[in-house]
């Protein structure tokens, strides 16, 4: 505790009244001065430390109590001075800290920008600290690697301040868990007029440091959340542009009634399903499937899909559909470790035979009303992208009044719940008995309703794509 | 610092601002007076006129714009420039204290190196080119304000 700077005539005032209750003439002598000889002294504490002493004019008053009595209070009154010097200046301190935490929230406001907030903050600091240059280093968030954030100059050539002309605070953040981080450090050189920066301006520059801390924090982690939201506006996107790549509605071909839908896994799917008039008049119905999910698979899917639409343009054969696509996808699929399957069927201009042909996909499963039994359309092609060039085989099947097909993805076989167990086809073989009477439409969400039943709380891990066919319309 | 010795009276009835107010500026190499409330202020005004005086618009005894006034009337300050301290922002306030020709109104809790440099700037002797425009404002504010 140091002898009040600004007690000086308070001082002088109590110490003419202390001659007066004293009756001797006494005098106060600072530590760092030198106590002449033949005057007595009195020790003058604040707390246990020694400040001075109070002298009497001759060595008379010496052990005098008077004396003694008054250097206690005069030491009494410089603590209590030291004390509300100590308190005035953190009501200083907190003055600054307030305002400035009020300016730095404008700045927030004003700006969200690194850059920005930092370039503000210095002319800030700048401004306040009375220097003529300062900077911003940040340590990298992700490593040791400094940043520097930002420099500001006021004056030509201030950033060449004395070496002994500079202030530094470090930029600290509490963290939640009350231990401090250290960001970086913030600089101010070039003191006005010259001089050097003092206790105030050091106490500002901490200051400062602190209140950079939190407001930098608050500008990445609104960074970060500008980030997301972008990230999230793409992923909407891209699910808004494939969902176009979807039939708008399903067609309504002689003799059959047909639906299908997929189920994404995620925003953007891997699977699709796609109708395409061929030339010779039939209808070609595709589910395709590419590996992997995201966007790399939605990408992939996107052209898969207009490559089997060009060739299913211009034939009714799956296999030669089949065949023509995957000529054309190898090359870009191989690099990419990508590959998809595709279950092709043609449905002819009468509506009574189906050829098919599948690359890799899960056989599809045909229902016959008439026999009351379950068919696998099982061909075994490899799937697309996985050889330059490979034969798909094709077969043929004739349909009857009630006869179903459904056409799916491994997605829904494979749907599994929390211990691992997989839908199934058997399971999907009794939604199909159970519901062969609705309308394909019906039971395809059946069929999307029991899987989910299935999987319960554990998440759908893979696109999920159904296209159901029945021959003639009505009960069968 | 450089040490302007400049005075400046602090009249506020909070002796802890006084005292912040007081240290920030010795620190900074000024002469300061202080006053608690109206009768202190108007005394200290008698004493030695200051170069500025930061009065409080609330201070004990006789709102700072009264005091203000008072003091001009007698002529005590014609030279000093006067800034209000507040603890609440009142337009009707600063409307008052901008007629009554107060450089500024400034709201408590203020940023003490913000108030500093702005000390400066008040206390800082007019330069030949800016006295004219010092006048040229001042023409436009009562030199004897109404009360």
């Amino acid at each position: 505790v140091a002898p009040a700077a600004s007690a000086g005539p308070a001082l002088d005032g109590l110490l003419e009244r202390l001659r007066q209750i004293t009756g001797e003439w006494i005098e106060f002598r600072p530590c760092e001065q030198s106590l002449p000889a033949g005057r007595a002294a009195a020790e003058v504490r604040s707390g246990d430390r020694l400040i001075g002493h109070l002298l009497a004019a001759d060595e008379t008053a010496a052990a005098s109590p008077r004396l003694d009595a008054a250097a206690g209070l005069l030491g009494e009154w410089l603590e209590r001075q030291s004390e509300a010097d100590a308190l005035a200046d953190e009501l200083l301190q907190s003055y600054e800290q307030i305002s400035l935490g009020q300016r730095l929230a404008e700045n927030v406001g004003a700006s969200s920008d690194l850059q920005q907030i930092g370039e503000r903050l210095l002319d800030d600091a700048a401004r306040l600290l009375g220097a003529r240059t300062a900077t911003l280093k940040l340590r990298h968030p992700h490593g040791g690697e400094w940043l520097s954030l930002a420099t500001r100059a006021s004056a030509p050539g201030a950033e060449q301040a004395r070496a002994d002309d500079w202030i530094e605070a470090p930029v600290l953040r509490l963290r939640p868990c009350g231990e401090p981080e250290e960001m970086g450090v913030l600089r101010a050189g070039g003191a006005r007029g010259g001089a050097c920066f003092g206790a105030y301006e050091k106490r500002l520059a901490r200051s400062l440091g602190e209140q950079a801390g939190l407001l930098l924090h608050l500008g990445r982690v609104l960074e970060q959340a500008r980030v997301g939201e972008r990230a999230r506006r793409e992923r909407e996107i891209a699910r808004e542009m494939q969902s176009r790549l979807l039939p708008r509605e399903d067609p309504r071909p002689t003799g059959i009634e047909v639906a299908a839908a997929c189920l994404p896994s995620a925003e953007v799917c891997g699977d699709g399903y796609d109708y395409v008039s061929g030339p010779g008049g039939a209808l070609t119905l595709s589910v395709t499937s590419v590996s992997g999910r995201g966007p790399a698979a939605a990408v992939a899917m996107a052209g898969v899909r207009a490559l089997v639409r060009a060739q299913a343009a211009l034939s009714d054969s799956p296999a030669a559909i089949l065949r023509g696509a995957n000529r054309l996808l190898a090359r870009d699929l191989q690099p990419a470790g990508l590959f998809a399957t595709v279950f092709l069927a043609s449905l002819g201009p009468e509506g009574r035979t189906l050829r098919y042909a599948s690359a890799g996909h899960p056989a599809a499963l045909l229902w016959r009303a008439a026999e009351g039994r379950f068919e696998k359309l099982h061909t075994g092609g490899l799937a697309l992208g996985i050889f330059d060039d490979t034969a798909c085989p094709e077969a043929d099947t004739a349909l009857e009044d009630g006869d179903i097909a459904v056409i799916f993805s491994d997605g829904l076989i494979e749907a599994r719940d929390a211990e691992g167990e997989p839908f199934s086809l058997e399971r999907l073989c009794q939604v199909v008995m159970r519901h062969r009477r609705e309308r394909p439409r019906t039971l395809m969400y059946r069929l999307f309703e029991a899987a989910e039943a299935h999987r319960g709380n554990h998440p759908q891990q893979d696109d999920l794509t159904v296209m159901v066919l029945r021959a003639g319309r009505g009960e069968a | 610092m450089s040490a302007p010795a400049r005075r400046v009276l602090v009249a506020d009835g909070e002796a802890c601002v006084r005292r912040a107010l007081s240290r920030l500026l010795e620190q900074a190499g000024y002469r300061v007076g202080l006053a608690a409330d109206a009768a202190d202020a108007l005394a200290e005004l008698r004493r030695e006129p200051p170069d500025l005086v930061l009065i409080d618009v609330d201070l004990p005894g006789g709102p700072g714009l009264r005091v203000l006034a008072d003091a001009r009337r007698g002529g005590r300050i014609a030279c000093s420039r006067v800034v209000l301290l507040t603890r609440r922002w009142r337009e009707s306030d600063w409307a008052e204290a901008a007629r009554r020709g107060a450089e500024a109104l400034v709201c408590k809790p203020f940023s003490p190196a913000d108030l500093l440099n702005r000390i400066r700037d008040w206390t800082a002797p007019v330069r030949s080119g800016a006295a004219a425009e010092v006048a040229a404002a001042g023409a436009g504010r009562p030199s004897e304000p109404e009360v």
